[in-house]
């Protein structure tokens, strides 16, 4: 509410026009443009037509969207009637683009089109395909939003993908589909609601893969059913300055197929703003795996695997936890923590340019994985509890982090080992690490 | 030479076996030719174990063969080796086939593998026959691995009644839905494409039952009135050519009557002897 002046004019608004309307079905458009029509002064008008325009342009039809409010020139006109007139620029039928990715351990060129808005209710439909040097993947997407709840949308996924574990010595070719229905609710919380069936084919690395990881070697097919919870409160995804992050995932494997385990994951994250530009964060992660079955109907893929810069710094990719001869075997509970103290580069280095991409930090990070599963019963608690923290590893170093985009970080750590066992890989000195989700 | 009867249990089937076996010394010219390094200073693992599918409900004819002839070899080569059924039995393999045997570090498959395996550790069943002898040794057990090997193959997946009364079923049997319906018909196409580039998917079941026939003929005049393919003693051969005929008596798979294999093993008194010196309880 702009300029008080203006709440004293009185308004009507007398017609509504979207120009460019192309393949956009209008009873789409119209959900969104009839709040318009509760403005009754001037400042009110101005300031739902630009919210309403905020609107269109997230409902996945336009590119563009310009407001023009002019008065009435119907001939009966009064002269508070007004029209509001929406200049909207559809988006191309077909996008597409050809990308090339470096993740931790390959680097891969990915193939991708859409479309957007193919039926003309913000439905769109995706591909991409993706080659790597050691894995391969695509997916198919169909994504309708509903318009009668707010930021909800439901799609289905169809992908293919064969990923590589080189730690655990195997490869799972999976192939399958994805159900997810999003809604948002209050304070930003978020949900997601997921059914996932993968036929999953385990594949030993090699002839000399140990005999734990050949002999689960085969087909299987999980389905499962997942809810995520999201609070996202922080001032940006990457670098944030403050506000909490709080994820629980439930995943319940076992309505039908052959899989069956019960797994959950929840990942906490705290910014305090701190004089000078410094942020004191702390993370928190903790996962339980437990398998319903007496029958082991599960295998590595489904565990958890800690170690490395996303997980637990100073520690090898993926190393720790149980393992038989050369490869890691995954666990059935872990957590993992960490405390940084983020501050801009010194001296203002490159500030309002590329300094705003990078960050130096501190850090000490401590964890634990298991081959245990973590029981929740009574007496059991203790064990379980004394069973994580005994023999934890720990590790702390300084580093430069940089941002790539809103999504992605690099990391260029180094770390001194400060808990570790004799048997697991340390990595003392420097270390990288490229990925979306950091602890 | 000497004898000694054994009990053991094959395949829930309990076969008391007279059997002879020839303990030699380590054999540098085997029967088939060396691939890998073997660490021939490491014993026969005492905790060596065979791993197969689910007999009762999943193990197809052609398995059930291969893996019996292969029990009966290390059973003749007085090598311990306990039978581990897992449904993924297949996928565990090296390279897709069966049986797979674990000795210490070694996972092994097929009867070349578990030859050479065991010829690292000293021990074969040929190593006294002269080099003409091992030649014939070695024809006649690949005519019996892709006369009746491919037979078996050929009836299981290419016969569409036996398909869906028999493959189908078991070869789906330990996974649940979809993967049950699934997978019988991925490995059916891989089955197939074997058969074709074999030569063998064009031929009709008389002209596979007939290769069966020819076979058999083949190895009765071989054996003769001896006692084992050569000479007294049991070898190889004998181990592999007990595995199939065995199976061949015993597995009635859902085909016309004409087409039961069963049959033409019975034609042949001295195969039946054979059969009888090894396994006298059938």
């Amino acid at each position: 509410m702009s300029n008080p002046s203006y709440d004293h004019v009185p308004v009507r608004v007398d017609s509504i026009n979207i120009e460019g309307l192309g393949r956009t079905k209008d009873d789409y458009v119209r959900r969104f443009i009839g709040d318009l029509f509760k403005a009754s002064n001037f400042s009110e008008l101005a300031y739902l037509a630009t919210e309403v325009g905020k609107k269109l342009e997230t409902i996945g039809c336009f590119n563009k969207v310009n407001v023009i409010i002019d008065t009435s020139k119907s001939p009966e006109a009064s002269s508070y009637d007004y029209d509001v007139t929406y200049v909207v620029n559809e988006s191309k039928r077909i996008a597409g683009g050809i990308n090339t990715v470096i993740g931790s351990n390959e680097g891969s060129i990915i193939l991708s089109s859409r479309l957007p808005n193919v039926v003309g209710r913000g439905e769109r439909i995706s591909f991409e395909h993706a080659f790597g040097s050691n894995n391969k993947s695509s997916h198919l997407s169909f994504a309708k939003p509903i318009p009668q709840l707010s930021s909800s949308e439901t799609s289905i996924t169809f992908y293919q993908n064969k990923i590589s574990n080189v730690q655990g010595g195997f490869s799972v070719f999976s192939r399958g589909s994805l159900f997810d229905f999003c809604f948002g609710s209050v304070q930003r919380v978020k949900h997601n609601m997921q059914w996932e069936g993968t036929w999953r084919e385990l594949e030993a690395a090699s002839r000399l893969t140990s005999f734990a990881i050949r002999e689960q070697s085969g087909h299987s097919f999980k389905s499962a059913l997942r809810h995520i919870m999201t609070v996202d409160h922080r001032d940006q995804p990457i670098f944030p300055n403050q506000g909490i992050f709080l994820r629980l995932s439930q995943e319940y494997a076992g309505a039908g197929g052959d899989v069956a385990y019960l797994k959950n994951e929840s990942d906490l994250q705290v910014n305090i703003p701190l004089p000078f530009e410094l942020v004191l964060q702390g993370a928190f992660r903790f996962g339980v795996f437990r398998p319903l079955d007496e029958f082991p109907a599960y295998n590595s893929s489904d565990l958890f695997f800690l170690g490395g810069p996303h997980s637990l710094r100073g520690f090898e990719m993926k190393s720790l936890g149980p393992r038989s001869g050369s490869e890691v075997l995954g666990g059935k509970s872990y957590w993992s923590s960490g405390v940084h103290l983020y501050a801009p580069l010194p001296f203002a280095f490159g500030k309002g340019s590329f300094g705003d991409y990078c960050r130096t930090h501190l850090f000490v990070n401590a964890g634990n994985i298991t081959e245990q599963s973590f029981s929740f019963q009574g007496d059991e608690i203790k064990a379980s509890l004394e069973n994580l923290v005994a023999d934890y590893k720990a590790a702390y170093g300084l580093g430069l982090a940089i941002r790539l985009g809103q999504i992605a970080r690099i990391e260029i750590n180094y770390c001194w080992p400060l808990r570790f066992s004799s048997v697991d890989k340390i990595v003392r000195g420097m270390q990288l690490g490229i990925g979306v989700e950091f602890i | 030479m000497w004898k000694e009867a054994l009990t053991f249990k094959i395949f829930g089937n309990n076969i008391k076996q007279v059997l002879g076996a020839s303990q030699g010394e380590m054999s540098k010219r085997s029967v088939v030719p060396p691939e890998w390094k073997f660490d021939s200073k490491d014993p026969w693992d005492p905790d060596t174990f065979m791993i197969v599918p689910i007999e009762k409900s999943q193990t197809l004819m052609p398995e059930t063969a291969s893996i019996l002839g292969i029990q009966t070899f290390l059973k003749l080569a007085h090598l311990p080796c306990r039978i581990e059924e897992k449904f993924n039995a297949a996928d565990i393999s090296p390279n897709g086939k069966l049986p797979v045997v674990k000795c210490g570090n070694y996972v092994v498959s097929e009867l070349d593998g578990v030859i050479h395996l065991t010829q690292s550790k000293g021990v074969s069943l040929s190593e006294h026959l002269s080099a003409s002898e091992k030649a014939d040794l070695r024809t006649y057990l690949s005519l019996v691995h892709n006369v009746f090997g491919n037979a078996m193959l050929y009836f299981c997946w290419l016969d569409d009644e036996v398909y869906s009364k028999y493959t189908y079923l078991r070869v789906g049997s330990p996974y649940n839905f979809p993967l049950r319906s699934i997978l019988p018909w991925i490995f059916r196409r891989k089955a197939k494409a074997q058969l074709t580039a074999l030569k063998w998917s064009k031929r009709q079941p008389a002209d596979v039952y007939g290769e069966v026939e020819r076979g058999l003929y083949a190895l009765s005049e071989r054996l003769g009135e001896e006692e084992y393919f050569f000479g007294s003693s049991p070898t190889e051969l004998d181990a592999i050519v007990f595995g199939y005929l065995f199976t061949m008596l015993t597995t009635k798979l859902p085909l016309p009557s004409e087409l039961q294999l069963v049959d033409l093993v019975k034609q042949h008194k001295n195969l039946l002897g054979l059969v009888q010196r090894m396994g006298p309880d059938l």
